[in-house]
């Protein structure tokens, strides 16, 4: 690490997790874990989880208590939270775009805000993982 | 460059009536109902000046269809999934850019409602476009305006 490296700002993150995608029981995800492993690239400044009409209360309880604030969808999330995304690619006070997500779908948020100027991270388990979107973010972390 | 040309104050600048239209392909363009697209910007155009047209279609689409889609004047975007995210990115963008003042969507899909309210949010003038017989009851609630074009149905 240079000198000029203290004086750097840390990176301003916004965090946004698919639920439906990436939180299932079958899968065991510690969200703390994926607060640490986010954390190593910057600040979390917002940190929102996108859940559908199915999630149960517990489910909520949970998401709440782990720092990451539920958004609700009636139908499919997906377009919910690329529009989120999309206002925070226009946030001047944020730099990362941080996706949960293993879903292709949302390929052309990243796309968008690396166009942008941000940097960009995925994160997401296996299996199922896009390869598309591990190889256009900047960043990709398997869980 | 004329003065004029570029002073606000005397409302000669008309981005507000600039027009962006998205096409929903994979709702719109089936096997069963036939659009004009060119049709289509021509009476979107009624409302104001299309300054930007897109058409979002799946990796199915033929090469013919995409050249008919250049050759009619719109860009085809090409998406290997779901188009649905692709074209909300693109209409959120145009939300950011003052050269746009409406947002024109062509689509059959409630899915998009989530869009049409965050258009509405951002105090844009939202047009949904469509046939008469397919246009969605949620999303003509919440358009401020509709364009409605003839479709061929194919038996």
């Amino acid at each position: 690490m240079g000198i000029f490296d203290f004086f750097k700002r840390k990176k301003r993150i916004a965090l946004l997790v698919d639920g439906p995608n990436v939180i299932r029981k079958d899968v065991n995800i510690d969200l703390s874990v994926v607060r640490k492993k986010v954390s190593t690239y910057g600040n979390i400044t917002t940190a929102e989880v996108f859940l559908d009409q199915y999630a149960s209360d517990k489910l909520i309880h949970a998401m709440k208590i782990q720092k990451f604030k539920p958004v609700f969808s009636k139908g499919d999330v997906d377009i919910t939270m690329a529009i989120r995304a999309m206002e925070f690619v226009f946030d001047k006070n944020i730099d990362m775009i941080a996706l949960m997500t293993r879903d292709t779908d949302y390929r052309p948020v990243i796309v968008k805000a690396k166009e942008l100027g941000k940097d960009t991270l995925v994160l997401g388990t296996q299996p199922g993982f896009s390869v598309a979107l591990k190889n256009t973010a900047d960043y990709a972390i398997v869980i | 460059m004329s003065i004029i040309g570029n002073c606000g104050l005397f409302g000669l600048n008309d981005s507000k009536k600039h027009i962006a239209l998205f096409v929903d392909g994979p709702h719109i363009i089936t096997r069963r109902s036939n659009f004009d697209l060119n049709l289509v910007i021509k009476e979107v155009s009624k409302e104001g000046k299309v300054k930007i047209a897109k058409v979002f279609l799946d990796q199915y689409a033929s090469d013919k269809l995409i050249e008919a889609m250049t050759n009619q004047g719109y860009d085809a975007l090409i998406s290997i999934s779901d188009i649905d995210v692709a074209l909300s990115v693109a209409v959120m963008e145009q939300l950011f850019n003052p050269a746009i003042g409406q947002i024109a969507i062509m689509t059959t899909s409630r899915e998009l409602a989530p869009l049409f309210e965050r258009v509405k949010k951002h105090g844009r003038k939202l047009i949904l476009v469509g046939a008469s017989d397919t246009l969605d009851n949620q999303l003509k609630a919440i358009a401020d305006d509709l364009v409605v074009v003839k479709h061929r149905i194919r038996r």
